[in-house]
């Protein structure tokens, strides 16, 4: 469904995107990590149509996406987007209007559910409310794929909760492709199937989460111990300090000798060691 | 007419609040100085002043307001709210239509009644209104109002493909292309009396059909234009 074949974008001698390709054909949650500045809010642009690409081609559905093909089934909520100044009942109605298949009963269910008061007026709206009412307005549009940049930046831990619940219900109701880029992967663990990890324009990894969940593990123990055990391992980082060492590993799994533990590694730590992947003595 | 389109019309109506107060104070404060002198004049106060200009011109400031307005602010948020390019370029010209007709529906009302009023008054010698200055009253209201409102159009047009070529390095450029085209064009006498011939024909031409038809013909061609424009218009 969403083909990109060596894409490149370049803003000016910065290069944002370079050569990546990515292949996503399953519905699902997709969480896409990254560094500040790795590429994440450029790839979906790119891939809503906002901008368009140096070299290469981004296909969905088989059709090719730029600015002047922007892709029909692709919905784009950028962070800090704004909206008219309008109630936010009239807002919803004008999404109604202007989208084909809007399902408007979605869209009054969840911002009733949220806390949304209809008669208020955009700017009246606390940031947090403001996102997600844009977030709504795209989740109840019928596009086959939706992607949210950042869209719980700012938010407190109780509304990054609901927001988190309005995406997994949006897509329990109606799945589809959900591509959302945040810096709070734990939290959006609950709900993601997909995780797609991008550095320096590049994709570094695209798995499931129950891989990150099977194969990403510490190893910690006395380095006379630990050390002789990475030899044939993917050993991602390593912290050393004094005669211990922990050693973080993303492959196959092994028994840990006595001595030596073995602990998941959580999905925040696993992308800082991943993307990180400094050892430290 | 498409559901999506009218709403993305509807949009563009209803958003541009600030051309909106920005015109009708204006408009209010120079009608409030015109009824000031009127009430001076029937007092018997000089008001010392034989032509003024008329104010029903000073509404036509919100065609070229609401343009900018649109052209700049409207599409980011249209394409939130779920809508296409298409649709906002589709919307945005029929918003056009009707902000013009408006605009000179009022303007055509403004110059049959309020300057007939003032003039009748006795207050002003003369009263300046474009119309009569263009030669597109002479015809009668309904030519008056087409000669008005494909000028407007027009108008619009322009403003909206100039604002929307802003956003990138092309716009810069046509603006100093317009800039080196009008300095030259007035300098050099062969190329005057072509820029002469080119504003007679959309603003003062004697046949008003000619007139009506450079305009409309100009306006839909340069939209046309713009949608390329509009393309590269990054969201």
């Amino acid at each position: 469904m969403i083909d990109f074949s060596t894409v490149s974008k370049r803003y000016g001698s910065t290069v944002a995107i370079d050569h990546l390709s990515l292949n996503i054909s399953e519905d699902g949650i997709y969480c896409l990590l990254g560094k500040n500045g790795a590429g994440k809010t450029t790839l979906m642009k790119l891939l809503a149509g906002y901008i368009g690409v140096t070299e290469g081609e981004i296909t969905v559905d088989g059709k090719a996406v730029s600015p002047s093909r922007m892709p029909e089934s692709v919905n784009f909520v950028e962070s800090g987007s704004v909206q008219f100044n309008m109630r936010v009942a009239d807002l919803i109605e004008s999404a109604a209007n202007l989208q084909e298949e809007f399902d408007r009963d979605f869209a009054l269910e969840m911002a009733k559910k949220f806390g949304l008061a209809l008669n208020k007026k955009y700017k009246a709206l606390s940031f947090g409310m403001k996102t997600m009412l844009t977030t709504i307005i795209v989740l109840a549009n019928n596009s086959k794929i939706i992607l949210l940049d950042e869209p719980v930046l700012g938010f407190d831990a109780i509304t990054r909760d609901q927001f988190n619940t309005l995406i997994l219900e949006s897509f329990q109701s109606r799945p589809r492709i959900i591509i959302v880029s945040t810096h709070l992967i734990d939290e959006i663990a609950k709900v993601i199937e997909q995780l797609i990890i991008i550095n320096e324009g590049r994709i570094l990894l695209h798995t499931d989460l129950g891989d990150i969940d099977e194969h990403a593990y510490t190893l910690t123990g006395p380095v006379q111990a630990v050390n002789p055990l990475l030899s044939g391992l993917n050993c991602i980082s390593k912290t050393t300090v004094g005669s211990m060492v922990a050693a973080h590993i993303y492959g196959e799994r092994i028994t840990p000798p006595d001595g030596v533990t073995l602990d998941r590694l959580t999905l925040q730590d696993f992308f800082i060691k991943f993307v990180g992947g400094n050892s430290h003595e | 007419m498409n559901k999506s389109v009218w709403e993305a019309t509807k949009l563009n109506l209803k958003t541009v609040r600030i051309p909106y107060a920005i015109t009708a104070s204006l408009f209010v404060f120079m009608l409030a100085v015109d009824l000031i002198k009127l009430f001076a004049f029937w007092s018997g106060s000089d008001i010392g002043e034989q032509t003024n200009v008329s104010i029903g011109n000073l509404i036509w400031l919100l065609i070229p307001l609401a343009a900018i307005y649109i052209a700049a602010k409207n599409l980011r948020r249209m394409v939130n709210l779920g809508g296409k390019r298409k649709q906002f370029f589709v919307g945005s010209f029929i918003g056009y239509l009707i902000l013009a007709a408006a605009v000179s529906l009022a303007g055509t009302l403004m110059y049959y009644f309020y300057d007939s009023f003032i003039l009748n008054t006795g207050m002003y010698k003369g009263l300046i209104n474009l119309l009569d200055v263009w030669g597109w009253a002479v015809r009668g209201p309904v030519i008056a109002f087409i000669q008005q409102f494909v000028f407007l159009f027009l108008l619009a047009v322009l403003t909206h493909t100039l604002t929307l070529l802003q956003d990138s390095w092309h716009g810069w450029v046509i603006d100093v292309l317009i800039a080196v085209f009008i300095a030259v064009f007035t300098a050099i006498a062969p190329l005057r009396a072509a820029l002469y011939g080119f504003f007679r024909l959309i603003l003062f031409h004697p046949n008003a059909i000619l007139q009506i038809a450079a305009c409309a013909i100009l306006a839909v061609g340069l939209y046309t234009l713009s949608y390329s424009a509009l393309n590269r218009k990054k969201i």
